[in-house]
């Protein structure tokens, strides 16, 4: 295939899935008016919309549905191979996070809603804390990176975070699992209504 | 939703198609999970992944599945293959499903065949194979296998149409280059008859299978000018044809339909 009809192809699925999402069920006179706004892709359109028929085949108990053992077992090794592979969405996340040092550090604990609790913004990238979502999704969006991703850079922090050397007269306190946000808060010595509005935070989606 | 952004062109590679980057917004319910999700250590995620049951407690839904596997999440390989084989389970199912019931499909997909193989792969390449921020699977899993099963077999359809028949080894050509069956030759200057187009309407909604055999170009004059009910300029219009080569295309598909015994 080459790369204009590949285009066109992209463009026609991305045109269909955006209807779909907008109209989970269509109906005749549904596609009859996405063919109307789109006659130049009418009839990439029109086979979708003959296969897809006007009811929706699938809902969420296909998925007991009792699968092929030999088939899953058949390709598992593809999955798994595709999956081991995806390292790109982790690195652009950890690249995305290690750029931000120092000053930039400071600009971006703000843009992301933390004021000039830069501290908060560094316990979260170590890992040491257990970022809110809503704060995972304000710097997966500053920096252009997926948001699991980002957790998962944060988690790996975590687990690979240098040891303390150990001395005979001071033990090294080494946490065990993250802290909780709320605890993060606290330990920070932060109170009243900034502790208020930081704690909020974790009932936010936004 | 936003709107649809310019995809990039990419090097000839035998048919992998070029990275979507169309962005969703996921739906509340899905983000509420997936927050839910993150915050959860791997030894409360495993157990989550086993739950198949919708309605079930500590059921992750598939969308926020493809977030975790798209996003390489999971903290060690040991969660992250477990999460990818749960999604990998579902999209099984689903197949499964789908054909049932969609029995007419199991002419293309052979039960024994390497077909089922095919399809999965090409949804994980669909799954995987996207820039966007927040991909369509993302939003409405079960949609996006549903368009992913009917891209599959459309291709196979196709594939199957673009065999010679007998009575069409020798075919003549339209003006668009494209070959003419025998029925299409037969002069029609006045179009077809409101019998006839009376007929035609109920044989398709008798069985959409059977139009799906059809030549692509028959089909779609058929879908445009019975289904949607455009006229016939207008359907002409979309296939970038005249309106003599649709009333063919009408003509052809109703006998060939007709001779299907339906």
């Amino acid at each position: 295939m080459i790369n204009y009809e590949r285009k066109a192809k992209n463009t026609v699925t991305s045109l269909i899935e955006s209807f779909l999402n907008s109209n989970p069920q269509p109906t005749n006179a549904d596609w009859k008016r996405l063919i109307d706004a789109n006659p130049e892709q009418a009839t990439d359109i029109a086979e979708v919309a003959m296969l897809f028929g006007d009811v929706r085949l699938l809902d969420e108990s296909a998925y007991e549905e009792p699968i092929d053992e030999h088939l899953f077992n058949e390709t598992k090794s593809y999955v798994l191979n595709l999956v081991s592979a995806n390292k790109g969405p982790v690195n652009e996340a950890r690249n995305a996070v290690e750029n931000v040092k120092g000053p930039k550090a400071r600009t971006v604990a703000r843009d992301i809603g933390l004021g000039e609790r830069v501290s908060l913004y560094n316990q979260v990238v170590s890992g040491e804390a257990k970022a809110p979502y809503v704060l995972l999704k304000r710097l997966a969006r500053l920096f252009g990176v997926q948001l699991a991703s980002l957790a998962e850079v944060f988690s790996a922090n975590f687990a690979n975070r240098p040891v303390p050397v150990f001395k005979s007269d001071n033990k090294p306190e080494l946490l065990s699992e993250p802290m909780s946000w709320r605890q993060a808060i606290t330990a920070a010595g932060i109170t009243g209504e900034e502790a208020e509005r930081l704690i909020a935070l974790e009932k936010e989606l936004e | 939703m936003s709107g649809l952004s310019e995809n990039e062109d990419h090097e000839e590679d035998g048919g992998t198609t070029a990275p979507d980057h169309t962005s969703y917004e996921r739906r509340p319910e899905h983000e509420a999970m997936l927050a839910d999700v993150l915050s959860c250590t791997p030894a409360q995620l495993m157990p989550r992944m086993a739950v198949k049951k919708h309605t079930a407690e500590g059921f992750i839904a598939s969308e926020v599945l493809v977030t975790l596997v798209r996003s390489g999440f999971g903290e060690s390989a040991k969660t992250r293959k477990e999460i990818a084989l749960a999604l990998q389970g579902r999209i099984l199912s689903a197949l499964e499903r789908f054909l049932r019931q969609k029995p007419q499909w199991y002419g293309v997909v052979d039960r024994d065949s390497e077909a089922k193989k095919e399809i999965h792969q090409e949804v994980w390449k669909a799954l995987m194979d996207t820039d966007a921020e927040v991909s369509f699977a993302e939003v409405t899993f079960l949609e996006f296998l549903q368009m992913r099963f009917l891209d599959w077999l459309r291709s196979r359809t196709a594939l199957k149409n673009s065999v010679p028949s007998i009575d069409s080894m020798v075919p003549p050509k339209d003006e668009d280059g494209e070959p003419v069956s025998m029925v299409g030759q037969i002069e029609d200057e006045e179009g077809l008859t409101p019998e006839e187009h009376v007929s035609l309407k109920q044989l398709i909604q008798k069985s959409q299978a059977a139009l799906l055999t059809l030549p692509r170009k028959e089909r779609n004059a058929i879908y445009f000018c019975f289904e949607c009910e455009f006229t016939q300029a207008q359907a002409a219009e979309f296939m970038k044809t005249t309106e003599r080569s649709v009333r063919n295309y009408l003509k052809s598909g109703l006998a060939k339909l007709r001779k299907g015994g339906l």
